[in-house]
């Protein structure tokens, strides 16, 4: 045995030279959040968030540029590992290790800490999620002298099984080698800008709002996470 | 029979025989540069590399029997798909491998090279082997050949049956094989033949490796779903054929041959977990990939050929001309579907299809002396290919669009190929040849990929070598030869896994080197040793699709899943001991070793290498004989064949999209007792 393991250590060694196309890639991913600021929502009302959580992942970086699920069978990278992130803390926060090849990418796919995958016969949230939720916020909405302090767990649901909540995001890099970064930016002040608080207005002056689900406030916020505000991705040097 | 080349062996019964052989498949084996294996269990045909080429099940690699070609066009499972497991090897007198493209009587999918198996008994009487030991194996096998006609008349059988190695590789076969060889007449010969085979055979499937290592799985295991445990195939093979040959009074030969096969292949397997959406019904996913294909195909061929007489233009100039044709036509019918098991229930319709496919070709051959130290052999051959297709899923409508017509798609397609072939020998000295060859081959398309009216883009090869054959002591005693070749090939495939098909990856190359040696030094010894090298490479990026719309790639990058060293000695002891009385004791010890570098994989990776020891010992008398096979004596955990490629079988929370390695495990050590009769 001895002898065929010396053997074998010897053909890997002579014959294992030669490129052979894309090559495996491993780099760290970030989060970047951004800082409370005030913005203007509907209706007048002026929000100030004081917490947002976030979990972000699976993602899945596709050759393709086409928002099609059917053209991104294979991945070129992907961040599998999914923990609650601070959106506001504007320095980098660790969320894992990007594991993928070489080669261009063109898109983007990806859900928040909630899956619904092809064997599962409804969506779940993952280990990583917030509290089961994909996004937790806590803030204030100010108009004249009417403040109204929300909380909000959003739930950002794949529309059908064995789909994501984005299906295509486009988004483009080119990865060398294993020598970059990917950096992931979300502004969460941005999600809330299309919220109109007056669906809340009759509430109780000193209650907790707390945002249904169903609600329209909760919808703005989805649509956002998911399409007018998403996350950016940017490939930077380490 | 004259080598067309260098690389042109021929294997026979001794060296065939000199180590133990699950299948005739295994005999190719023995010839240089070329590695077979069975990772898709014994009902699915051997998977053939050859001098860098991966040829899967045929693709790459021109199979006969005697006068009937295997492979099967525009097969389900892969182009030239050709399953060699109904031979049975007790009825194979020898193996001739052709590496290369220098003949004219090479045809349709000759790319890296042929093989064709010559039946025949030459041991004349009634034989019965049994053979059992590991894994419930069993085989039995029956030879007749009456000693009072010629060896090319006998009648064979055989039937196998094992629980496999690890889980889900149970399998069962049958085959019958009989020829009948008439001298009508002086001059003329008939032989006709007639082969049945059934086989059936669960399969364990595919390992994504990092399950493996990480415990979720066994390395000889399959995953724990139905749709992993249902995976399975089912193969028949019918064939006849009839050959027929007159010499002339003047030294020509005619020659005839009609054949028609009918073979048929249900293969379920899932290599990709749960990753599949029904394409009818795009709300059903995640119900498993268990894709079965199936594929029948009724075929009917005819040869002829006319050789001329000997012809003396000089004393210094004289050789013959041969004018052949080729016909066949074959009558297809395939399909693949989405199953959920274990009811079997169809949750997707990918391929309905009819093909009707015929070729002909036509081929001049010369072999020419020309002085005493010179001789020229080969000429040109043309072929064209009928394609008529009955595509009945063509021109799919989503079931998001509004239905403006009905689902189908019927389309012709014609193709020629032609190129020239031949080799020029130089015999300086009666013991040594020098050899120089160059052929242009071509492989058929799969006619699902070809559009209406579309000239039917064949593959084209373009092959070279020049070898130097040294025969110390004559070819019977010694024959060494060392050759260089070079192969370019303009489309080449590769399996797609995703798929459970071939998919073209584009241009490549091969440059390599080979030795072969056989050696016979004493009547009781005999030895066939050979290593070959190729540097194969892909020319350019592989087709753009909409998935991958810039595939990476890099000059010289090599081609995934090729070894590029190949070594191989088989080695035989058949010696006879005079015992009291006069009846002598058989004794026979055999061995092979098969030594296959680190495989080139996708995105960097080398498959380790791979070195396998097969062991024979038997002894007896000339009636009896008792004996053990050890295949794998090394008890090497290996893999058969490895991909990369995504897959999801539920062993993480979210699956990976990632290419990720994959194997099928190769047989650990397996040991047969043996009963051999012969009467």
């Amino acid at each position: 045995m001895n002898t065929t393991r010396c053997i074998c250590i010897f053909l890997a060694f002579v014959l294992s030279c030669g490129a052979s196309g894309q090559r495996e890639v491993e780099y760290a991913a970030v989060g970047v959040g951004r800082a409370a600021r005030v913005v203007e929502a509907r209706g007048g009302w002026q929000v100030t968030l004081e917490e947002a959580r976030v979990a972000l992942g699976p993602v899945y970086f596709c050759a393709t540029q086409a928002a099609s699920a059917d053209l991104c069978p294979s991945a070129r990278a992907e961040l599998l590992a999914t923990w609650p992130w601070d959106a506001l803390d504007p320095r980098s926060q660790h969320l894992g290790t990007v594991h993928g090849v070489t080669g261009s990418i063109g898109s983007a796919q990806y859900d928040f800490g909630i899956v619904w995958l092809e064997t599962d016969t409804q969506p779940r949230a993952l280990q990583g999620a917030v509290d089961g939720h994909s996004a937790v916020f806590r803030g204030r909405a100010t108009r004249g002298d009417r403040t109204l302090r929300f909380v909000a767990n959003i739930d950002a649901i794949p529309r059908a099984q064995g789909t994501h909540v984005v299906q295509g995001a486009r988004t483009s890099a080119d990865v060398l080698d294993s020598h970059t970064r990917l950096e992931v930016t979300v502004d969460p002040n941005l999600w809330w800008s299309g919220v109109d608080f007056d669906e809340f207005v009759d509430a109780p002056a000193d209650d907790v709002v707390v945002v249904p689900a169903d609600s329209r406030a909760a919808n703005a916020v989805l649509v956002a996470m998911t399409a007018n505000a998403t996350p950016q991705f940017r490939w930077v040097a380490p | 029979m004259a080598a067309r080349a260098g690389s042109d062996f021929i294997l026979e019964r001794d060296v065939l025989t000199a180590a133990p052989r699950q299948d005739a498949s295994a005999l190719l084996a023995t010839a240089p540069g070329v590695y077979v294996s069975r990772p898709e269990g014994e009902a699915v045909a051997q998977e053939i590399q050859l001098r860098g080429f991966d040829a899967e099940h045929g693709q790459d690699m021109e199979l006969r029997l005697g006068s009937v070609p295997l492979n099967q066009p525009s097969h389900v499972h892969g182009q030239g798909y050709a399953d060699l497991g109904f031979i049975i090897p007790e009825a194979v007198r020898a193996v001739r491998v052709t590496e290369g493209v220098y003949d004219p009587h090479q045809g349709d999918f000759a790319v890296a090279g042929s093989a064709t198996y010559e039946l025949g008994v030459p041991e004349r009487g009634y034989h019965l082997r049994l053979e059992g030991g590991s894994f419930g194996a069993f085989r039995l096998s029956g030879v007749w050949a009456p000693s009072d006609l010629p060896e090319d008349t006998f009648g064979a059988v055989q039937f196998r049956r094992t629980q496999g190695f690890g889980r889900n590789r149970g399998a069962q076969s049958a085959s019958g094989m009989a020829q009948l060889a008439v001298d009508l007449a002086p001059g003329v010969r008939v032989v006709g033949h007639v082969a049945a085979h059934g086989s059936r055979a669960n399969l364990a499937g595919i390992l994504r490796r990092d399950d493996v290592e990480a415990g979720r799985v066994g390395f000889y295991e399959s995953y724990a779903t139905p749709s992993a445990n249902m995976q399975s195939a089912l193969a028949t093979h019918l064939q006849a054929g009839l050959d027929a040959e007159r010499k002339g009074d003047t030294g020509g030969r005619t020659t005839f041959s009609l054949w028609a096969q009918y073979t048929t292949l249900r293969l379920r397997q899932n290599f990709t977990g749960f990753l599949e959406r029904s394409r009818q019904r795009p709300e059903w996913v995640g119900r498993g990939d268990l894709v079965e294909q199936s594929n029948r195909d009724f075929a009917l061929g005819a040869r002829a050929a006319q050789h001329t007489p000997r012809l003396h233009v000089r004393d210094w100039l004289h050789g013959r001309f041969e004018l052949g044709i080729s016909a066949r036509t074959d009558l297809i019918d395939q399909t693949v579907n989405l199953l959920q098991a274990p009811q079997n229930e169809t949750w997707d319709q990918r391929v309905d299809a009819r093909v009707g496919a015929a070729s002909v070709g036509a081929y001049a051959d010369a072999d020419w002396q020309v002085t005493s130290w010179l001789r020229l052999r080969g000429g040109p051959r043309v072929d064209a290919l009928y394609f008529d297709l009955d595509d009945r899923l063509g021109n799919f409508i989503p079931s998001s669009q509004r239905k403006t017509h009905l689902v189908g798609y019927r389309r012709t397609a014609l193709g020629l190929a032609y190129g020239p072939r031949g080799t020029a020998e130089l015999t300086p000295f009666r013991e040594l040849s020098l050899l120089a060859s160059y052929g242009e081959g071509y492989r058929s398309p799969q006619a699902r990929q070809l559009e209406e009216g579309e000239s039917a883009p064949f593959a084209k090869v373009r092959s070279a070598e020049v070898a130097v054959r040294v025969t110390p002591g004559g070819p019977e005693r010694a024959t060494l030869t060392a050759a260089a070749y070079y192969t370019s090939l303009s489309s080449d495939l590769a399996f797609d896994p995703t798929e459970g098909a071939l998919e073209k990856v584009g241009p490549t190359t091969r440059r390599g080197v080979a030795a072969h040696a056989l050696l016979r030094p004493a009547p009781w010894l005999v030895t066939s040793a050979s290593v070959t090298y190729v540097h194969a490479t892909l020319d350019a990026p592989p087709p753009a699709t909409a998935d991958n719309p810039d595939p990476p790639y890099v000059p010289g990058r090599l081609l995934p899943y090729v070894p590029p060293l190949v070594a191989r000695l088989d080695t035989s002891v058949h010696h006879r001991i005079p015992l009291i009385r006069g009846v002598p004791l058989i004794l026979q010890a055999g061995t092979s070793v098969t030594v296959l570098s680190p495989r080139p994989l996708p995105h960097g990776q080398f498959a380790d290498p791979v070195m396998l020891v097969d062991q024979r010992v038997a002894f007896g008398t000339q009636h009896l004989q008792l004996g053990v096979d050890v295949m794998n004596a090394a008890d090497l955990r290996y893999a058969q064949n490895e991909y990369a490629y995504v897959s999801w079988w539920g062993t993480s929370e979210v699956p990976s999209r990632i290419p990720a390695r994959h194997f099928s495990a190769g047989p650990p050590r397996t040991v047969l007792a043996t009963l051999e009769l012969h009467l």
